[in-house]
């Protein structure tokens, strides 16, 4: 199809590359360097969508990212779609299928449109009003309301390529590639300084002209050719820094062309930037004015309209109307007109003419001072615009454009988020800069300077580093007041995107709400995903009109990142699939891979859960694994566990110290079951500890607390024990052990090394032993987890796979099982272990694991003066007890509650299951639980329900030792 | 992101490091003598200060030490506690 919009020129735009696309199913045509907005202005596409609330007709608005209606389905050649695409920063590609979003059945015809003539119903906070009683019936409201709410649909797949994350360090970072940032960029670079310049579009040069001859342009293409010359310069384009945060460091977000086998697709970048110093050099927002019918397609903002016609050679109207409060759409005129556009007339809502526009009325333009607008024609796309002068008789101009230009807002955001405070100004209309926070500057049009050259000289004292000086005055007006608009019996909107009206502001007005952030979330003024850009500021200045204060005492709501909408892929970059945090693999990972095994994450790291054999379901695996260990020998990798060398003259005192049962008298070869408190009594940790030599101690921690306990360590050494003379370092990752347990356990070991003395009498229960195990250095300790004889092997985990198959190959005969981490807690669950973060989630005392019996009182440690408080003593407390299905067909629901009724009505819950399986030994569900008063209860019947599963089971309470309570296998 | 300058690596990002709290708090010497009431103060009650806060800080992800710096609550500005965080004191 032909683009009857576009005319010549366009600096952004190769007409050499033709671009193909579709806009609900109608193919168009566009040039390579186009944005969607420009590609489907091009096309005499002039309504995009329908707005939020009222379902009216929306057309684009603004240039870039300011953009409250053209929020679009988009979908490129390569199948990546996503909603709410705004059509103005979204660069054409070619085969892209877009789509308008919120209508139903369609973008011409839609019945949601029926809202807007039941308006009047639906003023502001009518939700609140309307939907408060019954009370009983907001959940049938609801429904209807969810339905009709939210913006697009989301996408139902990933919809970008994972996006790659940098982070750099930078002297000065410049936001903002206009003729301030530019010169920034190059004071700094000349300054020997690294310097990354962002700028936001798809070309340097800002509002400036590339391709008009004349001093602009030899001063910008001077610049450019001198930055690209400097190695110690970057320059980005398609890079909006959407966050300023804490200590100069700024997120920005880099969308790029990446061309792929059939297509090109966008990818993103993530950039996270920690700079010395920042300039900011974001320029300024133009303001649309604000009057009855200003949303109908076809109004745009002036400096779109140029923009659209310099950049992309876009025409967006051949009958144009300006309307005006300053004097930038005067400078404008000659190039519409040479375009090939008429201006049919220039409202100027000033009492009157500027010296400005009195020379364009010597030159024949039609100018209206004094002028308010009452009201625009048309459907789709405005044909006309009804005016008034001095409040008399009402004009009508057809027109099939009409471009506003409400003033100047300086791009604050940046400077704001990184809680800079702001000042009125009152010949722009709008906030500028007043004191910064953090090591920001700000220049050009963003610090509230509009003269060019005074925009480079900013810029070049700035990137400098030189204190600002004030910006020179731009000879013409650019006062831009909001006006308040003449009463018209057309809604006149000040946000687009929310459909929020002048009424709706002064209703919340005399309603009380005088605040802005007040206002703000009772209207929803600048809550829509362009976070109010263009109507903050009329927002604000409506208010300030109707409370009488000044728009300086009004102030503006707070602005928060990300300074545009970024997509949740963007920030999840590689990630999106995979745990963001590294993945620790067992030494022995690749046996377990060709071995059947279910991994399983457990903390960072990938573990074997189960093995699989043919025809085995999970639970037969599990069952099998755990009957090998009860009635043979099983091995597993317990890498995961905690592992902390205490070397020093100190370490039994430290031990001591932290642990509530004494470690100075242990005898060398020796362990012990040791539990360490927190400061306010509860558990932290349970560990073993073994001392190797008089000075020489191993910690073996649970897995969830390695990192957690030499951390904790740490801490009491630098704040409360700086003198202890002892070396603490956790070698957790260094060490392979591997846990080899059942009745037939030492005949394997003794098969693997016959001159490595395991006997019960050399290495009794709770005993280590150094020496050589198939060739590698082994520490191995007797101790048991699952309740069975048991060792824990030890050897450097470089060399952990060749132990690992050494033991498995020596187990073979004995029918050696290697199990799982399921069939690990089956295993301590039947003896009734508490493990942290279950049993012991925080809450409990030693007393309530029922081992109270460990504490040393002659001694003081971490935690010991709790103990004593009148909360952790009381009667009552939840303690650990076993729990048991009376039916042995039943199943305990995880996380139940145990209570005496058996249903699930609501009731008084005695305490919760921390852990439950099916015990293979005792052929029935069993689990632990925190029951208050337990151990006083057990043999009682009580029910564990889960609300959650609507389950009810008879259970009774037993001792938590379900197998060998005596603990004669472990000491065999 | 703050910038935290750790004693022992320079400055790095607030992400490789945990928080401890209040800083400016010791435990009692002699825990067995204190009473109930200024016991559980020193476990639970902490000031929430407008301004300069001293903190314990761990650079959990880095040289897993721990040191003392001063922090504006109100603007985020950081002075590192040289002497609270010199080797001869610090472990």
């Amino acid at each position: 199809m032909s683009q009857p919009s576009r005319v010549e020129g366009g600096s952004f735009i190769d007409r050499d590359k033709a671009l193909s696309f579709t806009f609900n199913g109608r193919t168009c045509s566009g040039f390579d360097g186009d944005t969607l907005a420009s590609a489907l202005l091009a096309n005499g596409v002039r309504m995009l969508g329908r707005s939020f609330k009222y379902h009216r007709p929306r057309g684009i608005v603004a240039l870039g990212s300011e953009e409250p209606n053209a929020l679009l389905r988009v979908m490129d050649r390569d199948g990546n779609g996503w909603p709410n695409g705004r059509a103005t920063t979204i660069p054409l590609l070619d085969g892209m299928a877009v789509r308008s979003q919120h209508h139903w059945p369609s973008l011409d015809l839609d019945l949601g449109a029926l809202a807007d003539c039941f308006s009047r119903f639906l003023s502001t906070g009518f939700y609140y009003k309307t939907f408060m009683w019954p009370r009983r019936w907001w959940p049938h409201y609801e429904h209807i309301l969810r339905h009709a709410a939210g913006l697009g649909a989301p996408p139902t797949a990933l919809i970008h390529p994972p996006a790659g994350q940098r982070h750099v360090h930078v002297d000065v970072l410049v936001v903002g590639g206009g003729p301030a940032g530019l010169a920034a960029a190059l004071a700094a670079g000349r300054s020997g300084a690294s310097v990354l310049l962002a700028e936001d579009d798809a070309r340097l040069g800002g509002s400036m002209p590339e391709d008009e001859p004349g001093d602009a342009e030899s001063w910008l293409l001077a610049t450019l050719a001198a930055l690209r010359e400097m190695p110690n310069v970057s320059l980005l384009t398609r890079t909006v820094a959407t966050g300023y945060y804490d200590h100069d460091f700024l997120t920005m977000v880099q969308t790029r062309l990446k061309p792929t086998a059939q297509s090109t697709t966008t990818a993103h970048t993530l950039w996270k930037v920690r700079a010395t110093r920042v300039v900011l050099a974001t320029g300024a927002i133009e303001r649309p004015l604000v009057f009855g019918g200003n949303d109908r397609p076809g109004v745009m903002l002036a400096s779109a309209v140029i923009g659209y016609l310099q950049r992309y050679g876009v025409l967006c109207g051949r009958r144009i109307v300006l309307c005006t409060n300053n004097d930038s759409v005067y400078v404008a005129v000659p190039a519409l007109e040479r375009a090939g556009a008429t201006i049919e007339a220039v409202l100027d809502v000033r009492d009157q003419p500027s010296a400005i526009a009195l020379a364009a009325i010597k030159a024949g333009l039609k100018v209206i001072s004094n002028a308010s607008i009452v009201g625009t024609d048309g459907r789709a796309r405005i044909r006309a615009v009804r005016w008034t002068q001095s409040s008399g008789a009402t004009m009508r101009t057809e027109c099939d454009l009409l471009a506003m230009a409400g003033g100047w807002t300086p791009r604050v955001h940046l400077f704001s988020q990184a809680r800079g405070t702001l000042r009125y100004e009152p010949s722009i209309g709008s906030f500028v800069p007043r004191a910064a926070n953090g090591a920001n500057v700000s220049a050009g049009a963003c610090n509230g300077c509009f003269d060019t050259d005074a925009c480079i000289a900013e810029g070049e004292r700035a990137g400098r580093n030189a204190a600002p000086i004030p910006g020179a005055s731009p000879g013409i007006e650019l006062a831009g007041t909001t006006e308040v608009a003449t009463p018209s019996r057309q809604k006149a909107f000040v946000d687009f995107q929310n459909d929020v009206t002048v009424g709706d502001i002064l209703m919340a007005s005399r309603e009380g709400y005088r605040s802005v952030e007040h206002l703000k979330r009772y209207t929803t003024l600048g809550m829509g995903t362009d976070q109010g850009k263009l109507s903050n500021i009329n927002g604000l200045a409506i208010l300030a009109s109707q409370t009488g204060q000044a728009p300086g005492q009004v102030g503006t709501t707070t602005f928060r990142p990300p300074y545009i909408p970024i997509d949740l892929s963007v920030i999840a970059g590689l990630a999106q699939n995979h745990p963001a945090h590294a993945v620790r693999r067992l030494a022995t990972h690749d046996w377990h891979l060709q071995n059947g095994a279910v991994f399983t994450p457990s903390g960072i790291w990938l573990r074997p859960q189960l093995y699989r054999r043919p025809g085995e379901s999970d639970l037969d695996a599990v069952n099998r694994e755990v009957g090998a260990v009860r009635d043979g020998v099983g091995l597993i990798d317990v890498s995961p566990l905690g592992k902390i060398e205490l070397q020093g003259t100190d370490a039994a005192e430290l031990l001591n110290r932290l642990y509530v049962n004494r470690f100075n008298k242990l005898p060398i070869g020796r362990a012990k079951f040791g539990v360490i408190l927190r400061e306010d009594g509860m558990v932290l940790d349970d560990s073993v500890v073994a001392r190797l030599s008089e000075y020489h101690f191993v910690m073996s921690t649970s897995t969830a607390h390695s990192k957690l306990v030499p951390e904790h360590i740490a801490f009491c050494l630098h704040t409360i024990w700086p003198t202890l003379r002892v070396h603490v370092t956790p070698v957790s990752e260094q060490w392979s052990t591997f846990a080899l347990a059942g009745r037939l356990a030492r005949a394997v070991l003794s098969r693997l090394s016959p001159d490595f003395d395991v006997s019960a009498a050399a290495l009794p229960h709770m005993s280590v032993r150094v020496g050589t195990l198939a060739g590698a250095t082994a520490r191995v300790a007797r101790m048991s987890f699952s309740g069975e004889l048991s060792y824990e092997i030890s050897v450097p985990a470089a060399q952990g796979m060749r132990v690992w198959t050494a033991l498995v190959e020596a187990g073979a005969p004995h029918g050696l099982t290697v199990y799982g981490t399921e069939a690990m807690g089956v295993l301590r669950i039947e003896k009734g272990h508490f493990v942290v973060g279950r049993e012991a989630s925080g809450t409990a005392t030693l007393d309530d694991l029922g081992l109270g019996g460990l504490l040393d009182r002659s001694k003081d440690c971490i935690g010991m003066r709790s103990l004593s408080l009148p909360a952790l003593a009381e009667a009552g407390r939840a303690q650990l007890i076993g729990v048991k299905a009376t039916e042995p067909g039943s199943r305990i629901p995880p996380g139940a509650h145990i209570v005496l009724d058996n249903s699930t009505k609501v009731q008084h819950s005695h305490g919760a299951m921390t852990s439950q399986c099916y015990s293979p030994t005792l052929g029935c569900s069993i689990g632990l639980a925190m029951v208050q008063s337990g151990r006083a209860r057990v043999g009682e019947i009580v029910y564990a329900v889960s609300p959650v599963t609507n389950e009810a089971v008879r259970v009774q309470l037993t001792d938590a030792r379900f197998v060998d309570p005596a603990g004669e296998r472990l000491n065999a | 992101m703050l910038l935290i300058p750790c004693p022992w690596c320079g400055p790095r990002n607030e992400n490789e490091f945990a928080y401890q709290g209040d800083a400016s708090i010791a435990r009692p010497t002699n825990p067995a003598e204190v009473s109930d009431e200024a016991w559980t103060a020193y476990l639970y009650l902490r000031d929430n200060p407008r301004g300069v806060h001293q903190e314990h800080w761990n650079h959990r992800y880095g040289c897993r030490q721990w040191f003392e710096l001063t922090r504006n609550t109100l603007d985020h500005s950081i002075v590192t506690d040289a002497a609270a965080a010199s080797p001869e004191s610090s472990r």
